[in-house]
């Protein structure tokens, strides 16, 4: 199924890391502005098919819900093949002794997981691995929101969170959990090893088998009343933190 | 006569459906907080008994406060009226129609700051989402209150109060016609000005955000605006360790607060000991 993406920083992801897979961009004009022009002189030069309505057909339009902006271009393409698991994780026996991975359990807002696959690149993990059921599907909204983040960040989806933690574990990774229960700080965590971050669904957190499989679990102490962060909020604070050597 | 069409004297946060916001969390917690009033509820029949109880001595309270042709309505209406009104599926059987925010002025901000003030700057973003997650943050991370601007800066709205998790009805949140005039009044009152911008020299972790400081965030798209930049007192840059070049606004937020906050408590324990 293609997908349909109306962030043109997404668009030049893809024309950077796989110009074939764009299928052809839709244009309300010739000159659509901003960062779409940068895309139309990168697909051309592609020879990508452009197809460009004048005045009717997809005029700037209010989006489904009542946030969504919408500038009537779109670029239509092929989503990219997901991992499998060993491919996304270091080979056995030969771990490094530090390095970011992530998993996300069951998350089921796309910008979530759109915000946490850009936050993944901007701090380099190595590896993503999702969830398939009662989960977000890789679908256009998580391009666009990843703005590019999507393109080069190897990841899988799993059937059972449970086994492919135990495969990472396998592979020499250690498993950190995100919870708000827990009871010791983000800060209180050793940096000096291959983490596996887990995060948890936007209401219910971890679920207990995934727990299970933590090394440790680590929380933002929060000091508001509002007792918990915005899901990929809190996953970039910890990305941030798990890999900022400097601070040390 | 249905209370819809009932002659209104006050103004709305929005037109029409925008005027809503929806779910059982929202609701209650603007009830709770007592600083931003709906102007009516509606709710199923299905609510819960507690929930019920709740609405019922609100409104009774109501009564006390409000003349009578003031008070805010509390009806029942179906699950699907209420889904028509504020055009959400997921409204939990409780909806409530919110007059205009009540934003602190930036008079009241600058008169209140003081020597450890901890503040959150907006500068012109335009995503809903974006604007109520970093409130989200911001009242996680214990700010005290949040400036924003009015060029290019969303405003709450139904979406932000539900991206916020309820963090707009405990928060104060000021809005200045002249964002440039407020800066410069509170760097005047001693605010240390810390910009965020991936065209800083110094990484995060070299700032220093202990004492009264501001932390300024930037559009999605252009950033921090240039006169803003060259007033501020510190830039600095959260360490890019990856590929993609920059980070989404609302992430970008919490995690320089909580720097900030980490910052601010190892300065409290030097001080405590």
């Amino acid at each position: 199924m293609a997908l349909e993406l109306r962030n043109p920083h997404s668009v030049l992801a893809v024309l950077k890391h796989r110009p074939h897979d764009v299928r052809e961009i839709r244009c309300s004009s010739a000159n659509p502005g901003g960062a779409w022009d940068e895309v139309l002189i990168v697909a051309q030069r592609a020879g990508i098919s452009l197809s460009i309505s004048q005045g009717g057909g997809n005029k700037r339009q209010r989006g489904k819900n009542q946030t969504e902006r919408s500038s009537g271009t779109v670029a239509m393409v092929k989503e990219r093949k997901d991992h499998t698991l060993k491919e996304i994780l270091p080979p056995e026996g030969n771990c490094p002794e530090t390095g970011l991975w992530l998993a996300m359990d069951c998350l089921q807002d796309p910008q979530n997981v759109g915000a946490i696959f850009r936050s993944a690149s901007f701090f380099g993990v190595q590896g993503i691995i999702l969830t398939k059921d009662r989960s977000a599907p890789m679908n256009s909204t998580v391009y666009d929101v990843a703005a590019g983040g999507v393109e080069a960040m190897p990841f899988t989806v799993a059937t059972n969170l449970t086994q492919a933690l135990k495969t990472a574990k396998d592979h020499g990774l250690w498993i950190l959990g995100a919870s708000e229960h827990a009871e010791k700080d983000i800060s209180q965590i050793d940096r000096d090893r291959p983490w596996l971050l887990v995060i948890g669904n936007e209401q219910k957190g971890i679920r207990r088998l995934t727990g299970e499989q933590c090394d440790e679990i680590c929380l933002i102490t929060p000091r508001g009343e509002v007792s918990s962060l915005n899901a990929s909020v809190a996953a970039g604070v910890l990305m941030s933190e798990l890999s900022s050597r400097s601070s040390q | 006569m249905p209370a819809s069409r009932r002659p209104r004297k006050s103004k709305l946060m929005g037109n029409h459906q925008r005027a809503w916001i929806w779910g059982k969390h929202a609701v209650l917690e603007a009830i709770r907080s007592e600083r931003w009033f709906p102007c009516e509820i509606r709710a199923t029949e299905e609510v819960d008994e507690q929930i019920l109880q709740e609405l019922n001595a609100w409104h009774a309270r109501q009564a006390e406060l409000n003349a009578p042709e003031s008070k805010p309505a509390l009806e029942f209406e179906t699950a699907s009226r209420l889904q028509e009104l504020c055009n959400q599926p997921d409204h939990q059987g409780l909806i409530a129609r919110m007059p205009p925010y009540p934003y602190l002025s930036s008079n009241e901000l600058i008169e209140n700051l003081s020597d450890n003030s901890f503040l959150l700057v907006l500068d012109g973003i335009q995503d809903a989402f974006n604007f109520g997650a970093c409130l989200r943050s911001a009242e996680v991370f214990g700010v005290d209150a949040v400036l924003i601007g009015t060029k290019g800066q969303c405003d709450v709205n139904s979406q932000v109060v539900r991206s916020s998790a309820g963090a707009v009805h405990h928060l104060p949140i000021s809005q200045s016609d002249d964002l440039m005039k407020t800066l410069s009044e509170m760097k005047s009152a001693g605010v240390s000005l810390v910009a965020a911008t991936e065209k800083a020299d110094d990484d995060l972790p070299a700032s220093r955000m202990q004492g009264a400081v501001a932390v300024i965030i930037g559009n999605e798209g252009q950033g921090i605006a240039q006169q803003h930049l060259e007033l501020s007192s510190q830039r600095v840059k959260i360490p890019q360790t990856g590929r993609v070049q920059s980070l989404n606004a609302a992430v970008a937020t919490g995690i320089v607060l909580y720097e900030a906050v980490r910052q601010r408590q190892s300065n409290h324990k030097q001080e405590d000991s």
